[in-house]
C-alpha cells in the first residue's frame, strides 16, 4: 500500500527552491523576513545588484556612452579638422590624448569613434536580434519539417566562416562605383541636400557594416531562442491559449518569446562586444570604418602600425575598446548568473 | 556510420557547388575586373588580356568553363595578378603554412584553455578561479591585431628573444601561433569551466563520490567526458574563427599563408584566387564539422548520428 | 554499541537568505540486520542527514557544523568518527563499508560510461580487482539483483536500461564490496508501483543474506510498514519521534506522527468521508523556521511553551504485545493518551480538533 504522507498544500511546492520558500513564507505571513516581491525578474534583479563586478561594469558602460555623446560636443577640437603642421604629438595640456598623423586631436576622435563603435555594436546586434529571434521562434514553434529545414540551414552556416563572405561582400559591393552605393544615395536624396558629397560614402560603408555584421551573428541567437521556445511550447499555458483561439503568431510573439527573454538578454549583451571586435577586425583590414570617420577599431589599427614610435595612438583607443568589451562581458556574465539560479556562484 | 559519412560527403559536395556558384557570379557581377585596376594600362591592353583569359565570354560560358576545369581536372585556373602561376600552385604553397599555423594554434588553445577551465571549475569562486576567468576575459577583449604588436614589442624587439617575421624556423612560429591561440584559449577556458560546472553538480558525480573514488578520478574519469562536450561542439566554429583570425596574423607577421593572399586577391579582383581559397576554406571547415559530429557522437552515447 | 551511530548531528546550509539548519541536532543509530527508516516531508532534512554520514553534502552551501558519526566497522576496532577521519579514509569507507543508493536511478549513473565500466571500477578501487576476475564478480552480482542477461548488460549504457534496471544496477554497485551499511535515499520514489515492490523485496532479501544494516529514507509510510524495524520521524531538521515501527504506528507519541497517520486515506474508510484530513499549513520555509518546536504552528495541541522552548528528547520504554522497545519523543506533552491511533473498528469517532 502506498499513500502520500505529504499534506495537501495550498500552493504547489518545489523541493527547496528559493522561490517556493518565498511563497511559503508569504503564506505563513512572514514577509518582512524575506522581503518583497518574488517574481523571476525581481529575484534576478536582486541577485544582479549583489554582483559588484556587474554593477561596476554597467556604471562604466553608462559613463562611456555618456562620454561618447558629450565629449565631442564639448571639446574645442573637431574630429576631422587636420593640422598638418602639428603632426603627431604626445599628450599635453591642450590635447589630453595627443594628436594623430594629421594633427587631429586624438581625444575627440576617440570619443567620436566611440559613438560609431557603440552604434555599430548596438545596431548590428539589433539586426541579429530581430533575425535570430524571428527565425528561432518560428523554427521552435512550428517544429518538425520547418524546424528541421531552418535549423539545418543554421548548422551549415554555423561552421562556414561567414566573415569570409562578409569580406567579399564588403570588397565587392561596398565601394564607390557600386550599385548599392547608388541605391543608398538615391534613397537618402530626398532627405539631404547633397547626396553625392564624398562624406556620405563612409556612412554608406557603415550602414553596410550594420547589415553585414548583423546578418552573420544571428545564428546562435536563433539556436538559443529555438531551444527556449521548444521548452516552453509544451507548457500548459500554451495549450490553454490555443484552446481559447489565440492564433499562432500571437502565441509566439506575445507568450513564448517574452518568457524566453532571460537567455536572449544575456546573449544580446554578449553579442555587442563580439560585433565591436569584428568591426575592429574589418577596420584593420581596411574594410570597416573609413576615414575621415573614426571608430575604435580604425584608431587601434592605425595606432598598432606605429606602436613603437607613437604609443599613445594605440594605447588610448585600445584601452577604451578593451575596457568596453571587458565591461560588456562582465555584465553579460552577471546577467546570466542572475537569471539562471543553477549557475549561481554561491 | 558509413551511411553517415557517405551522406555527409555528398552534402558537402553539394554545398560546395552552391558556394562556388554563388561566389563565382558574385565576383563577376561586381564592378571592376582584374585588369582595370591599374590606371596606367591602356584600354586595348585590357581588352587583349580579357580576351586571353576568356573574361569577355558570356557569364554562363565562363561558368561552364570554370566548372569543367575544376571538376574534370581539379584545375582552379591561372592567377591573374601573378602571371605564370596557377591558383593550384599558390594554394599548394600557402595552404600547408596556414594549416600549420591553424592546427598548432588550435592545439595550443586547447592545451591552455582546458586545464584553465578545469581548475576554475574545481576551485569555483576561489582566487584561482577568479584569476583564471579574469585573464580569459582579458584575452577575449583584446583584438589580435593589438595583441600581436604588443607581444612583438615585448618579446621580439624588447627582449630580442624571438624573430618577428616570416616563417622559416620554429622560432618564427612561436609568436604568431601564440597570438592566434590566445583569444581562442580564453574562450575554450570559459566553455570548459561552464561545461564542467554543469556536470560537477549532477547526480552521477555524487554517485561517483559515494563509490569512494578519489576526487581526481571523479573529475578526470567521470566529469570530463561530459564537461568537455561544449568544447567539442565549439571545435568547428572555433577553427573557423582561427582561420579568420589568421588573416590578421599572417598580415602582421608577414607569413606566406593563404589568408594573406585572400584579401589582396579580393581587392585586386583576382577572381580565381578568391574562388580557390574560398573553396579550400569551405571544404576544410565542412570536413572538420563532420569529424566533430562523429567525435561528439562517440563521446556521448546518447547522441545518434543524424544524416544531413 | 550499534554499527553506525549518529549523535547530535548538525548540518547547516549557508545561503543568501540566511543560515538554514537543515539537520538540527539529530541522533539515531542502526545495527546489523536492522532497517531504520527515516520519514518526513520534502525538506525535512532526511536526505541531508544521510548525505552527511558519507560527507556528500555539497559545500558550498552546506557544511556539517556539529555532532559525531561513530562507525564501528566489523573488525570490532575502536569506532571511528566519520566527521574526523581523513579524506582518504572516508573515500576508503565510501562504497566499501558504507554504500549509498540514490533516488533517481536514471540520472545517478554516468551516461557516458558503460554499466560494466562503472561497476568494475568499484572493485578496482577498493579491492584492486580488475579484468576478467572483476567482470565475473560483477556479472554474478548483477544476476543476484535480478538483472536479466547480466553479461550483455556490461556493455550497455544507462540510457538503454529502464528505470527499474538502473536501480538494480545501482544496488549491485552498492553491494559489490559487501558493505556493512546500505543507505537508500528514496530508492523507489522514481519508479512505478510494481517495480517498487520488486526493488524493496530485493533490498529486504539482501539484508537477510548479507546481514546489512539498512538506513531507508522515504516519505511513504507504506514502505516503512513493509520494510522497517525501526522508524524515525523528522520535521524541519529535527527528529520528533523514534521507535520501533510497531510502537510508532500503533501508539504514536507525537502530534505530528498522529496527524501523519490520520492523513492517510484508508481503503476501508466509509464512502461518505471524502475530505482528506490533511495537516494544516505548509512545512516551514527554509530560513523561516518557527521558534521552539518546529511543528507548533500546525499542531492541534500546541501550548504556549511550544513556541518558546524546543522540546527535549524524552526516552522511555514502550511495551507492546509483550515486547519492550526503546522509544524517544520530543514533545512538551507528557502523554498523548486520547489521541491514540484509532483501530479499524472505531471509524465513527470524530478526532478532537480536526
Amino acid at each position: 500500500m502506498t499513500s502520500p504522507a505529504e499534506p495537501t498544500p495550498h500552493r504547489p511546492q518545489s523541493r527547496g527552491s528559493e522561490r517556493a520558500a518565498l511563497v511559503d513564507a508569504e503564506a505563513i505571513g512572514d514577509l518582512e523576513q524575506i522581503g518583497g516581491g518574488h517574481s523571476l525578474w525581481s529575484d534576478a534583479f536582486r541577485r544582479l545588484k549583489k554582483n559588484r563586478a556587474a554593477l561596476v561594469s554597467a556604471a562604466i558602460l553608462g559613463a562611456m556612452l555618456l562620454g561618447c555623446i558629450v565629449v565631442p560636443e564639448l571639446s574645442q577640437w573637431d574630429y576631422a579638422k587636420a593640422d598638418l603642421e602639428l603632426g603627431p604629438t604626445p599628450p599635453s595640456a591642450g590635447h589630453w590624448m595627443g594628436t594623430d598623423y594629421l594633427g587631429r586631436d586624438l581625444m575627440v576622435r576617440v570619443f567620436f569613434g566611440g559613438r560609431i563603435s557603440f552604434a555599430v555594436g548596438m545596431i548590428a546586434t539589433l539586426v541579429s536580434f530581430v533575425i535570430g529571434v524571428t527565425w528561432g521562434g518560428i523554427a521552435g514553434y512550428f517544429g518538425k519539417r520547418i524546424d528541421g529545414l531552418m535549423m539545418r540551414l543554421v548548422d551549415v552556416m554555423y561552421t562556414f566562416p561567414f566573415l569570409i563572405m562578409v569580406i567579399l561582400l564588403q570588397v565587392f559591393f561596398a565601394n564607390k562605383d557600386g550599385a548599392l552605393h547608388e541605391l543608398f544615395k538615391s534613397s537618402i536624396r530626398p532627405f539631404v541636400q547633397d547626396a553625392s558629397a564624398p562624406s556620405w560614402f563612409p556612412i554608406f560603408q557603415i550602414c553596410f557594416i550594420f547589415a553585414a555584421l548583423g546578418s552573420i551573428s544571428w545564428l546562435t541567437m536563433a539556436r538559443i531562442v529555438r531551444g527556449q521556445v521548444i521548452a516552453l511550447r509544451e507548457q500548459p499555458f500554451v495549450e490553454a491559449a490555443r484552446s481559447i483561439g489565440v492564433g499562432h503568431w500571437a502565441i509566439v510573439f506575445r507568450h513564448l518569446l517574452p518568457n524566453s527573454l532571460g537567455p536572449i538578454i544575456v546573449y544580446t549583451t554578449l553579442t555587442i562586444p563580439a560585433i565591436m571586435l569584428t568591426e575592429a577586425f574589418l577596420s584593420f583590414l581596411g574594410l570597416g570604418t573609413q576615414e575621415p570617420l573614426a571608430s575604435w577599431g580604425l584608431l587601434t589599427a592605425g595606432g598598432a602600425e606605429t606602436m613603437a614610435i607613437y604609443p599613445w595612438l594605440l594605447i588610448f583607443p585600445a584601452l577604451m575598446l578593451a575596457i568596453t568589451l571587458f565591461c560588456f562581458n562582465f555584465l553579460g556574465d552577471g546577467l546570466r548568473d542572475a537569471l539562471d539560479p543553477r549557475m549561481r556562484k554561491d | 556510420m558509413t551511411v553517415f559519412i557517405v551522406k555527409r560527403l555528398l552534402g558537402i559536395a553539394v554545398t560546395l557547388m552552391l558556394i562556388i556558384t554563388v561566389v563565382f557570379f558574385l565576383v563577376r557581377v561586381a564592378p571592376g575586373g582584374p585588369f582595370d585596376q591599374d590606371r596606367q594600362v591602356p584600354a586595348e591592353v585590357i581588352a587583349a588580356l580579357d580576351a586571353k583569359y576568356h573574361l569577355d565570354d558570356s557569364l554562363p560560358q565562363q561558368y561552364l568553363d570554370f566548372m569543367g576545369d575544376l571538376v574534370l581536372r581539379g584545375d582552379l585556373g591561372p592567377c591573374f595578378k601573378y602571371p605564370g602561376r596557377t591558383v593550384n600552385e599558390l594554394i599548394a604553397q600557402s595552404l600547408p603554412v596556414s594549416m600549420q599555423l591553424g592546427v598548432l594554434a588550435m592545439l595550443l588553445a586547447l592545451a591552455i584553455g582546458i586545464p584553465l577551465g578545469i581548475i576554475g571549475a574545481t576551485r569555483q569562486n576561489s582566487w584561482v578561479d577568479t584569476l583564471a576567468m579574469s585573464v580569459s576575459m582579458v584575452g577575449l577583449s583584446i583584438p589580435r591585431f593589438v595583441l600581436a604588436p604588443l607581444l612583438v614589442l615585448v618579446f621580439g624587439i624588447g627582449l630580442y628573444w624571438l624573430p618577428v617575421a616570416r616563417w622559416e624556423t620554429w622560432r618564427h612560429m612561436v609568436l604568431p601561433i601564440f597570438c592566434a591561440a590566445l583569444p581562442t584559449a580564453a574562450y575554450v577556458a570559459r566553455l570548459t569551466r561552464g561545461g564542467m560546472l554543469e556536470v560537477i553538480h549532477s547526480d552521477f558525480i555524487r554517485t561517483a563520490r559515494a563509490k569512494g573514488l578519489s576526487e581526481s578520478r571523479v573529475i578526470l574519469r567521470h566529469a570530463l567526458r561530459g564537461g568537455l562536450l561544449p568544447v567539442v561542439s565549439f571545435l568547428g566554429p572555433g577553427f573557423s574563427g582561427l582561420l579568420v583570425g589568421s588573416l590578421v596574423i599572417e598580415r602582421i607577421f608577414n607569413i606566406p599563408g593563404m589568408g594573406r593572399y585572400f584579401v589582396e586577391a579580393a581587392q585586386n579582383r583576382d577572381y580565381n584566387i578568391v574562388m580557390g581559397i574560398t573553396l579550400v576554406y569551405g571544404t576544410l571547415l565542412m570536413v572538420l564539422n563532420a569529424v566533430v559530429d562523429l567525435a561528439y557522437a562517440w563521446l556521448d552515447p546518447r547522441v545518434k548520428l543524424e544524416e544531413p | 554499541m550499534a554499527l553506525l551511530s549518529v549523535r547530535n548531528l548538525q548540518t547547516h546550509f549557508f545561503t543568501e537568505a540566511g543560515v538554514v539548519p537543515a539537520v538540527d541536532d539529530v541522533s539515531f543509530a542502526v545495527d546489523r540486520g536492522e532497517v531504520l527508516s527515516i520519514v518526513g516531508e520534502s525538506g525535512s532534512g532526511k536526505s541531508v542527514a544521510c548525505l552527511s554520514i558519507l560527507g556528500l553534502v555539497p559545500d558550498p552551501p552546506g557544511r556539517i557544523v556539529g555532532g559525531e558519526i561513530l562507525f564501528r566497522s566489523q573488525d570490532g576496532h575502536e569506532p571511528e568518527d566519520l566527521l574526523e577521519v581523513s579524506k582518504r579514509r572516508l573515500q576508503q569507507i565510501r562504497g566499501d563499508r558504507i554504500a549509498m543508493v540514490f533516488q533517481d536511478p536514471m540520472t545517478s549513473l554516468n551516461p557516458y560510461l558503460t554499466v560494466g565500466t562503472q561497476l568494475v571500477e568499484v572493485l578496482a578501487v577498493h579491492q584492486g580487482l580488475t579484468g576478467t576476475a572483476a567482470r565475473r564478480q560483477v556479472v554474478e552480482m548483477l544476476g543476484e539483483v535480478g538483472l536479466p542477461a547480466p553479461e550483455r548488460r556490461l556493455r550497455d549504457y544507462p540510457h538503454q536500461l529502464s528505470g527499474g534496471m538502473c536501480q538494480r544496477v545501482m544496488i549491485a554497485m552498492a553491494l559489490l564490496c559487501q558493505p556493512d551499511v546500505l543507505i537508500a535515499d528514496e530508492p523507489t520514489t522514481a519508479l512505478d508501483v510494481t517495480i517498487q515492490a520488486q526493488i524493496l523485496a530485493l533490498i529486504d532479501e539482501r539484508k537477510r543474506s548479507m546481514g546489512l544494516a539498512v538506513l531507508l529514507i522515504t516519505h511513504d509510510l507504506g514502505v516503512v510498514a513493509k520494510m522497517a524495524d525501526r522508524v524515525a520521524v523528522m520535521v524541519a531538521g529535527q527528529i520528533v519521534e523514534q521507535g520501533s515501527v510497531d510502537a510508532v504506528f500503533r501508539r504514536p507519541q507525537h502530534p505530528y506522527t498522529v496527524a501523519l497517520q490520520r492523513s492517510i486515506p484508508r481503503i476501508d474508510d466509509p464512502p461518505g468521508r471524502c475530505a482528506l484530513a490533511a495537516i494544516e499549513g505548509l512545512p516551514p520555509a527554509t530560513g523561516a523556521l518557527p521558534s521552539g518546536c518546529p511543528f507548533h504552528p500546525r499542531c492541534d495541541l500546541a501550548m504556549p511553551e511550544c513556541a518558546e522552548r524546543r522540546p527535549a528528547d524524552r526516552e522511555f520504554e514502550m511495551t507492546l504485545d509483550g515486547h519492550i522497545t526503546q522509544h524517544r519523543v520530543a514533545c512538551h506533552l507528557e502523554d498523548l493518551g486520547g489521541t491514540e491511533k484509532r483501530s479499524t473498528d472505531s471509524l465513527d469517532e470524530e478526532p478532537a480538533g480536526g
